[in-house]
């Protein structure tokens, strides 16, 4: 009977044999919002010159109830694949950030809606799995 | 539904159809967590707010005016694609390696939509369309 230790290497290495190649890819679309570039914005406080010298133009820009809210997004992608001689697995990951910056009739800070959906987001191979 | 998503979607697509060369290829893609009936269950009309909405959920990927209210959207999607390749055995005893491949996979995706009156509270929920999360089954054939 061989040493348990023996066999998890020969397991180890029986995969490695098997194993072709792996990819990491990423991607991403629009620049990452920061959550403390975010966080400076003061309702009643902060002007839409200084939200647009901070983040830039917004991505898009809706109005509604008379009020102009900015909408910013950021995409994010990671992909892995595991290629294996007779098998192989890959992942496609995609989360986005959103951010809502909602301005008053005098064009200042109202409200600010921010999610990072891509936080802790990590690169997965296996597919079988929610 | 929203061009980027769109072009995000038809790439990954094209890129999962492209990818493997082994006998049996499983690819996924997930675009950003589904949202299912149970998620949303806590929406309830006339009573729960953007706030809320955007607590539990998450920001909305659109928020779009329309005359009486407001609608925020939610995009997600879930793919999957399976292949088999039996002309991969070839290999081992001709010089070139034919394909016969089967090969098989669904979108999984969806809008969830809620509606909101001029004082930002909800007043309607629904999922646009729901295809439901396809699985991994190489056969073409099935109806």
């Amino acid at each position: 009977m061989l040493h348990p230790a023996l066999l998890r290497a020969l397991g180890v290495m029986l995969c490695l044999s098997l194993c072709t190649a792996c990819a990491w890819s990423r991607g991403t679309l629009g620049d990452d919002l920061k959550r403390d570039t975010v966080e400076a914005f003061q309702k009643g406080v902060t002007p839409r010159s200084e939200v647009i010298a901070k983040l830039g133009a917004p991505d898009r820009v809706v109005t509604a109830h008379g009020r102009d809210i900015f909408q910013y997004y950021h995409y994010d992608m990671k992909a892995s694949s595991l290629i294996l001689i007779i098998v192989n697995f890959s992942r496609f990951t995609i989360k986005s950030d959103d951010l809502y910056v909602f301005f008053d009739k005098r064009g200042l800070v109202d409200e600010v809606v921010f999610g990072k959906r891509t936080e802790g987001m990590e690169f997965r191979f296996w597919p079988f799995k929610d | 539904m929203r061009p980027r998503y769109i072009a995000i979607a038809l790439t990954l697509v094209m890129v999962l159809v492209a990818s493997g060369c082994g006998f049996v290829t499983f690819a996924r893609v997930s675009v950003n967590n589904p949202l299912r009936v149970g998620d949303v269950a806590f929406i309830t009309p006339g009573r729960t707010t953007f706030v809320t909405v955007v607590d539990r959920l998450g920001p909305p990927n659109e928020l779009a005016e329309l005359h009486d209210g407001i609608v925020a959207t939610y995009y997600f999607l879930d793919a999957k694609y399976s292949r088999v390749n039996f002309g991969w055995f070839a290999r081992f005893w001709l010089p070139v390696s034919p394909d016969v491949v089967l090969a098989g996979g669904g979108l999984g995706t969806d809008m969830f939509q809620v509606l909101f009156d001029r004082d930002w509270v909800a007043i309607d929920a629904a999922f646009a369309y729901h295809t439901g999360t396809p699985s991994f089954s190489p056969w073409p054939f099935r109806n």
